[in-house]
């Protein structure tokens, strides 16, 4: 048993790396999946925004100059952030920098009217923070959460590498299911490598533009030679997003007062520049003084690219164009492009949907070959020792897949169901993630695996179906009510809610072993 | 059913490794995860010296080409046996090294 | 109305696709198909993902389109492949269904742009 075969050794790492990691890349492709729609939960979760009319950025630029200027005349830097015209993200966000380095916020409704956004809630957020950092954050001071999420999807990389060395005959059996095999483990391997092969140029995609997006921050070695290890001075230099040379504060100092053009004034001559997009954001470096630059950037939601947007640069004092930048160098552009596939701001919402379904369908295949582990395992004799390492594993698997869900629709009920004038709201939704979470691990260590298993997704199943009906508590909310004024894309987050509970409510029952019996030939597929 | 029972993949295998020592299995995944990380960064370091770009593009080239060369290098650890797999990333590490301290 | 012809055109060429294998053929018909019926299954079949591809590509231009074609042709087989196990004689008339509504939508649509 020395030196074993290539496939031998592949065969080997997909299966311990596939059990271990899993635990993490299910969790990972569940909430990335939900967090397609993560702006969509974040207005869900704002009563006060709902249905509101998106006044144009013209009529918005000066209430938030106004504002500005009252607020933090001295500041080095300003942002607006205008609500996405589409809905998507229907917030007016002022930013300005205190003089402490501290970044001010202050979020506004659409309509024009000055009225502040009053709940306090993390929103869709929380889903994008677990996903990319496992909620460890900042990343830049604690980088665990954002290396483990790295190594899980370096291994699911290597995972497929070693599965499609493995399992050679790839494509001529994609169209193999066997429900009725003799072996179980024969069924949900057939399972595993459906749900596997034909999505796995999809998944492929999906994991290895996630790698990208972080690249520069996982082994920072290119930083550390040419930037001398600090991000934020090769962001600036990449001209990434808000990190443009324009804003970038260490090139100049603050000149002398001088009053400049109105901001609305500049909008006029910097839009056609940003065509085909529509207004994103602005970034004023030096309000209100003789060395003022004001930039402004187009959306991303007309190309696949996140920061690639195009934008136009202005003097802020004579109201010159100063640079209408459309485009970046090619390695630049190829990482946004990747950025952007993992992103999709592009597409609207049926290419969400699509992303969404494939996020799922990952975790699911995922799923399938967690339980394959023990499944297979346990159709040979197994020793005592071995079977107590395989019921700790059936439990996990249980928690990661099963509890996890119920994790995230209990973070969507904290998001409803906590008083809104609560101190650290949002730390509490997050909280009750984490406790939701706890919770679904002790419930799998007490319960036999079936009677977990079926428990878990039917309680998860109650929560998703429960989900609309909090939204009478609140106002606004009413799920008849949003559908009767046609804001389907808040309605959409209590309709998928809907879905996913009758998915689950249907999983939960064929678990129990109360319907499986007769259809499928065997006990359950699911071990006692 | 016309197809066998056993033929679409090695997975049904007896139990692989089932009599592998665990030091053994802890060398190989130390240096995938660290010994690769390891040779990743020092490839990225001399790359970052070599490459011929403005230092932003430098960077985004480099990061890139390090997912893959991490995904390969894991693969290869598990590839070889355990001490070709630690000599092999130690050599490496120390060319790359060399490279950037050179050029 | 685009977005349904992808998933339909999908289907249903996988349906074809699927059904040009011998294995397959043994689960609805007697004996195997003769060689010209697998060809034109296999030709049916490319020609209906490359219609869904088109449909894609209509909604979203070829770049877009492509992202979204890769994750349709992805997914919809998995809405085939267990049912299959079950049920192949309908599941090849659902294929075929499939396929006819897809041809009938793009006619629509072709008419109507």
């Amino acid at each position: 048993m020395e030196k074993k075969s290539f496939t031998q050794e592949m065969s080997w790492l997909h299966t311990w790396s596939g059990l271990i990691f899993g635990w993490l890349l299910v969790p990972i492709f569940v909430t990335g999946a939900i967090c397609v729609f993560w702006f969509e939960i974040s207005v869900w979760a704002r009563p006060e925004v709902h249905a509101m009319r998106v006044a144009d950025p013209a009529d918005l630029m000066e209430f938030s100059e106004a504002y500005l200027k009252k607020a933090a005349p001295d500041s080095r830097l300003w942002r607006i952030t205008f609500p996405a015209t589409d809905h998507r993200d229907p917030i007016l966000t002022l930013n300005w920098l205190e003089p402490d380095g501290k970044l001010a916020k202050r979020t506004f409704v659409p309509d024009g009217s000055g009225a502040p956004v009053v709940t306090s809630t993390i929103g869709g957020r929380f889903f994008v923070n677990f996903h990319y950092a496992l909620n460890i954050l900042p990343r830049e001071t604690n980088p665990v959460g954002l290396l483990l999420v790295g190594l899980a999807s370096i291994a699911f990389l290597v995972g497929v590498v070693g599965g499609v060395v493995v399992h050679k005959r790839i494509f001529k059996d994609f169209f193999t299911f066997r429900p009725k095999a003799k072996s179980r483990q024969r069924t949900w391997l057939d399972a595993h490598n459906v749900l596997s092969v034909l999505p796995l140029p999809f998944h492929f995609l999906i994991v290895f533009t996630g790698l990208l997006f972080f690249c520069y921050a996982y082994v920072p070695s290119g930083i550390a030679t040419l930037f001398q290890g600090s991000e934020s001075a090769f962001l600036t230099s990449a001209a990434t997003s808000r990190n443009s040379e324009y804003g970038d504060l260490s090139r100049t100092e603050p000149g002398t007062p001088a009053t400049g053009m109105p901001l609305r004034t500049l909008y006029d001559s910097a839009l056609p520049g940003l065509a085909p997009e529509p207004m994103g954001y602005i970034v004023v470096r030096d309000p209100g003084r003789n060395n003022a630059a004001v930039e402004f950037f187009g959306t991303h939601h007309h190309g696949i690219y996140i920061v690639n947007t195009p934008r136009v640069a202005l003097d802020g004092s004579s109201g010159e164009i100063v640079r209408v930048m459309q485009g970046r160098p090619p390695v630049g552009t190829a990482w946004d492009t990747a950025a952007g596939l993992h992103m999709v701001f592009f597409g609207g919402i049926p290419m969400r949907v699509l992303y969404l379904v494939g996020g799922m369908a990952g975790a699911i295949m995922m799923a399938t070959g967690q339980l394959l582990f023990t499944i297979k395992r346990r159709e040979k004799t197994v020793s005592p020792s071995k079977e107590r390492f395989f019921t700790v594993v059936d439990k996990i698997n249980v928690a990661t897949i099963a509890g996890v869900c119920f994790a995230c629709v209990a973070h969507l009920w904290a998001i409803r169901l906590l008083p809104y004038g609560m101190a650290d709201r949002p730390i509490w939704e997050v909280r009750m993630f984490f406790v939701a979470w706890a919770l679904a691990f002790a419930h799998a260590a007490l319960r036999p695996t079936r009677t977990a298993w079926t428990e878990q997704l039917a309680a998860t199943a109650m929560l998703c179906l429960g989900l609309p009906v909090l939204g009478f508590l609140v106002p606004h909310s009413n799920l008849f009510e949003m559908i009767a004024r046609g804001d389907w894309k808040t309605a959409g987050v209590d309709l998928s809610s809907v879905g996913f509970g009758i998915v689950l409510a249907m999983l939960a029952r064929i678990v129990s072993g109360k319907r499986a019996t007769q259809s499928l030939h065997k006990p359950s597929l699911i071990p006692a | 059913m016309t197809t066998s029972e056993t033929s679409n993949t090695d997975l049904s295998n007896p139990e692989l490794k089932s009599g592998e020592p665990w030091g053994r299995i802890f060398a190989r995944v130390t240096a995938a995860i660290f010994g690769g990380y390891a040779l990743t960064y020092a490839f990225g370091t001399a790359a970052a010296k070599v490459l011929p770009l403005q230092p932003s593009e430098s960077v985004f080239l480099i990061s890139m080409l390090q997912i893959l060369v991490y995904v390969g290098i894991v693969i290869w650890v598990f590839a070889v046996t355990g001490k070709k797999a630690w000599t092999g990333l130690l050599v490496m590490s120390a060319l790359c090294m060399a490279v950037a301290l050179v050029v | 109305m685009l977005l349904s012809i992808a998933l339909l055109a999908t289907f249903a060429g996988f349906t074809a696709i699927c059904f040009a294998t011998v294995k397959r053929q043994r689960d609805i018909w007697k004996s195997p198909l003769g060689r010209q019926s697998v060809l034109a299954l296999r030709l049916s079949g490319v020609l209906l993902l490359a219609l869904s591809w088109a449909a894609c590509a209509a909604i979203w231009g070829p770049g877009m389109g492509t992202v979204a074609w890769v994750c349709v042709v992805g997914f919809v087989p998995i809405a085939l492949v267990f049912p299959l196990a079950y049920a192949p004689k309908q599941c090849a008339f659902a294929g075929g269904l499939a396929g006819a509504l897809a041809g009938c939508l793009s006619l629509i649509a072709l008419v109507t742009h």
